[in-house]
């Protein structure tokens, strides 16, 4: 159990077995269903959520009720509301399930704990820090593209997750409209 | 497109796995609740009927049968073993695996015996904590025991809880408020003078 959190742990940093197994004492493993939620808005985020399989998406909803997808999460990426993880306020974001999902949930206390018995962690945790980082300042960059050097990246950078989603979700997390991105992508295909 | 619905909280899954007289009035009250409620039983044809008597019932209730132990204990936030002790230890041991970290309600034995000796509630839970070290364990006992459960539509009217895990009281101690079930005490196991705090 846990096999991709502990490739993508080792890949990191050294643990030997006693550490390994003190690691594992502190992992909540939870399958969740297509569509089934882990968090919703206005709820307070208590786990830091690994996806061992599967795959996850955060959004916010905006006024006029559609959804805005600010992070997917595949096999082997971290997905959370850091913002509410950290200070306990109530999420911004819902996260839920858009494939049935096999996680690995840490608490903020048993990261707390981890890192007083495994100081190395520490390292760990600076390392996915920088990755979350580096993709959200990716995202971003995103924004000041055009519709369809934005699809293209997005193509480029994350073919995956192109091939496993709805059009309609990657427009979503390129900030554009569904037509928008259909129209991009007939132009785009019509001049091959 | 998503509707925007304050307040809305993440469904809890809890595992009630036995459906004899205890499992039955425990999922009885469960399915008041904004909970989607897992069944489980070894004999599978028992908890679908437990599953359609309670959706006869309350028809828009979360209920489901669920064949599998280990696979429905991972779903699961919250497990409830309605089961004789050398059942629950039987089950503890198939789920060991996923239940690291989560909240497990043992519903005390009163006849639990080995080798011939009577085996207390609190070395009922001590033996289920040794089998799961790292899973918080709640021990329950009915208020009521002489009440008949027979039938889905009685449930449960007050519990008394134990355990170690404070947080895991509240959490259990709230769930069964929220669908009328009143938890009349708690004390922690570990204390053998047995204080006890009322909630």
């Amino acid at each position: 159990m846990h096999e991709v959190f502990f490739t993508k742990l080792r890949e990191s940093i050294t643990l030997t077995e006693e550490e390994e197994a003190i690691f594992r004492t502190y992992l909540l493993p939870k399958k969740i269903r297509k569509k089934q939620y882990i968090l919703q808005e206005g709820d307070a985020c208590k786990y830091a959520i690994f996806v061992e399989k599967g795959l996850l998406r955060s959004y916010t909803v905006n006024e006029k009720g559609n959804d805005q997808i600010v992070q997917f999460a595949l096999e082997g990426w971290w997905i959370t509301d850091m913002y509410s993880f950290i200070t306990g306020e109530p999420a911004r974001y819902n996260i839920d399930a858009l494939e049935e999902s096999e996680l690995v949930l840490i608490s903020n206390a048993a990261l707390e704990e981890l890192r007083q018995r495994i100081p190395k962690f520490l390292e760990f945790s600076f390392l996915q820090m920088r990755s979350a980082y580096i993709a959200f300042e990716k995202r971003l960059s995103y924004m000041n593209l055009n519709t369809e050097e934005r699809y293209k990246k997005m193509v480029e950078t994350y073919p995956d997750i192109v091939q496993r989603v709805p059009q309609h979700m990657i427009a979503s997390y390129l900030g554009l409209t569904a037509e928008t991105l259909s129209r991009a992508r007939k132009q785009m295909s019509a001049r091959k | 497109m998503v509707l925007k619905i304050m307040g809305m909280h993440v469904k809890q899954t809890i595992l009630v796995i036995g459906s004899g007289a205890q499992g039955k009035a425990i999922a009885a009250s469960l399915a008041n609740g904004n909970y989607h409620v897992l069944l489980s039983d070894k004999d599978f044809a028992k908890a679908e009927a437990l599953v359609n008597g309670l959706k006869h019932d309350r028809q828009h209730c979360d209920v489901e049968a669920m064949q599998c132990f280990f696979d429905s204990a991972w779903e699961s936030d919250m497990i409830l073993l309605a089961l004789c002790f050398s059942e629950q230890k039987e089950v503890a041991t198939t789920i060991k695996e996923v239940v690291n970290q989560k909240i497990l309600v043992s519903l005390v034995d009163p006849g639990a015996s080995e080798k011939g000796n009577e085996i207390s509630a609190e070395k009922q839970a001590g033996l289920l904590q040794q089998l799961l070290p790292n899973t918080k364990i709640v021990q329950l006992e009915t208020a009521d025991p002489g009440t008949d459960h027979t039938d889905c539509s009685k449930h449960l009217s007050g519990v008394i809880l134990s355990g170690n895990d404070e947080k895991a009281l509240e959490i259990v101690s709230s769930m069964l408020a929220s669908v009328g079930v009143k938890s009349l005490l708690t004390k922690a196991l570990s204390n053998g003078e047995g204080v006890v705090k009322t909630l």
